[in-house]
């Protein structure tokens, strides 16, 4: 039995490509039952898409032209042809609670001077608010009361943990201020818990394998590397974002157990 | 990504976390507000007043979610207090008078006696329930420091009273459990003594405070023991009037607020809200008679703060350092994947 899998996402399933590529370059038990059609649109370019009839369709032509580019010649995402849809990245990140830290903290965090202090339940409803305002979970809703089939979700990666020191010409969200105050497990549990309840009644939420994860609120390293590399002229090197092959390796096998109660995977065990 | 998205909020907050108070429009009242009916604040806010905020709740957030935790509906998250025994209460212990009471929930955590109903839940231990009242006190002591008119919003709200210690505490919602304790009594000495308190404690915070005090109305229906509570305190608050400095109270601008929250609302809501917050800011009845209600200042304000020079140039500034950041190349990255 073969799974249709819609992949749909930004820039951030790039690494999931990769990785998959891998997995079929490898010949990694089980995956050959899983037939993955990408489509997206990098930055924000997936608002302007939206459900007309049975498909997902962009209302702009370079929308269009990513999709078709992406998944191999189709400008619609025909909803009835998959059996489950895996939305990626889509705006949900941890830059968000980064920011939110910047000026309030909940009871239970260390790095709390000079901040406003709120309840723990405050602050979960507060950002399970806001990601439910992003397009993951938006997307997830449309395609979920469209189809009634699974829908899975991961965000966006930490960005990698050399940000921390915020080098000339790197965006600082606060990682290892937060990281210093010994917050960085709290923070990072805190984005999983908010953006689980966002989509709890559409998707399922797929965390980020703590295998990846440093410090709670970062990537290590090393699932960063290549991607980096990958960028040349201005702007090489500086990119903490967006993940390498290695990466998405990681995550096919954290989406392994969800797929295969979804479609059993032959030779590959949950 | 969605670097554009993110940057313009992060900006927005930055703003809001760093921006220092901003210059009152011409004819501004700065008040601040302790307890009473929400509606009393959001009245003044709407008549023009400059609402002080000692616990701003996030931005972004939604109105809904901002008023289920009470952020916004006074200027400090303390519930509706309304009586001067609590509010001497509370006074005290922003200046570290007084210990904090705790009630245990049977669910192990434990909820801030003082203000029972302000958050849906309680805190898991002592460490963290103590942390979170003394942020708020902290808050509130800043915000009486430099407030120039606090206005004092009172009723006949059911109080309990801790037998040991004479303190009261607000009756909890439902679903929080409170000890067994009486209600407490309402006598013309109980306020007076209260009101001692509260004005010696508001004295030593702020010596320049200036008091407005607002005897609510009776809620309709309201038993017969209930409206001559309100009828006590009226006459106490008119008593206390006549013998303390900086502090106002007008039977006048009590019959007006009335009317601003009668179930059934105002018809001329606007020009009501903005005669009782030039009242509320000391301005003399028979002035407004002639001159009439200030249009809301809050109108004008959008339009002086687009065009100060400050706010240009840190818009600028922000500009140019945006330009500075490297791109996060999103579109190069989904094109170089699928490239192979």
């Amino acid at each position: 039995m073969t799974l249709r899998l819609c992949v749909i996402g930004n820039s951030h399933i790039a690494a999931l490509k990769l990785g998959w590529d891998r997995l079929i370059a490898e010949a990694v038990p089980g995956w050959d039952t899983v037939e993955p059609v990408f489509f997206g649109a990098p930055s924000d370019g997936m608002r302007h898409v939206g459900l007309q009839g049975t498909a997902l369709v962009p209302t702009r032509p370079k929308i269009a032209g990513h999709f078709r580019a992406l998944s191999g010649g189709y400008d619609r995402i025909e909803l009835s042809r998959f059996d489950a849809f895996l939305l990626v990245g889509l705006n949900v990140s941890s830059k968000r609670i980064l920011r939110f830290y910047k000026s309030h903290a909940w009871v239970g965090l260390c790095g709390t001077a000079g901040k406003t202090l709120v309840h723990p339940a405050f602050a979960t409803a507060f950002l399970t608010e806001r990601y439910g305002a992003t397009q993951l979970v938006e997307h997830a809703r449309t395609i979920a009361q469209a189809t009634g089939k699974p829908v899975l979700a991961l965000a966006e990666p930490h960005w990698a943990d050399w940000a921390r020191q915020a080098p000339e010409g790197t965006s600082d969200y606060g990682w290892d201020a937060a990281i210093r105050a010994g917050d960085g497990p709290a923070l990072g549990q805190m984005f999983e818990t908010a953006v689980a309840a966002a989509l709890a009644p559409h998707a399922r939420f797929i965390a980020q394998p703590a295998a990846t994860v440093a410090d709670g609120i970062t990537t290590r390293g090393t699932y960063n590397k290549e991607a980096s590399r990958l960028i040349s002229g201005e702007g090489g090197g500086t990119d903490a974002s967006h993940m390498n092959a290695e990466f998405g390796q990681a995550l096919w096998a954290a989406l392994r157990p969800a797929l295969t109660e979804i479609c059993p995977l032959e030779g590959v065990s949950a | 990504m969605s670097d554009a998205e993110t940057t313009t909020t992060t900006t927005t907050e930055a703003e809001a976390d760093t921006a220092s108070a901003r210059p009152a429009p011409q004819g501004a009242v700065r008040l601040s507000v302790l307890g009473g009916d929400p509606a009393l604040s959001q009245a003044l806010r709407r008549g023009g007043a400059l609402l002080a905020d000692a616990e701003p709740g996030p931005k972004q957030a939604s109105a809904a979610l901002l008023a289920r935790f009470h952020y916004g509906l006074a200027s400090a998250r303390a519930g509706a207090l309304g009586d001067v025994r609590l509010l001497a209460q509370l006074i005290a212990a922003a200046q570290g008078e007084a210990d904090p009471v705790f009630w245990p929930q049977p669910d192990g955590t434990l909820v801030d006696a003082a203000r029972p109903g302000v958050d849906p839940a309680g805190l898991p231990d002592l460490a963290s329930a103590t942390a979170y009242r003394q942020a708020h006190l902290t808050a509130l002591a800043r915000l009486l420091a430099e407030t120039e008119t606090l206005v004092l919003p009172l009723g006949a709200p059911t109080l309990l009273t801790d037998p040991a210690s004479g303190q009261v505490f607000p009756r909890p919602p439902a679903g929080i459990h409170a000890p067994d304790w009486p209600e407490a009594r309402m006598s013309a000495k109980d306020l007076d003594a209260g009101f001692a308190r509260l004005a010696e404690g508001l004295q030593a915070l702020n010596p320049a405070l200036q008091l407005c005090l607002i005897v609510l109305p009776a809620p309709p229906g309201a038993r017969a023991e209930t409206r001559a509570s309100h009828a006590l305190l009226a006459a106490r608050a008119a008593d206390w009037a006549r013998g303390t400095a900086r502090l106002r109270h007008d039977p006048v601008l009590d019959a007006l607020v009335g009317r601003l929250l009668a179930p059934g609302g105002e018809a001329d809501a606007d020009r009501l809200a903005a005669l009782v917050v030039r009242l509320c800011g000391g301005a003399d009845l028979l002035d407004l008679v002639t001159g009439g209600a200030a249009p809301p200042a809050a109108a004008t304000e959008r339009k002086q703060r687009a065009k100060d020079p400050e706010r240009r140039a840190r818009r600028k500034a922000r500009a140019e350092a945006k330009g500075k950041t490297a791109k996060v190349m999103c579109e190069d990255e989904l094109l170089e994947a699928f490239s192979k």
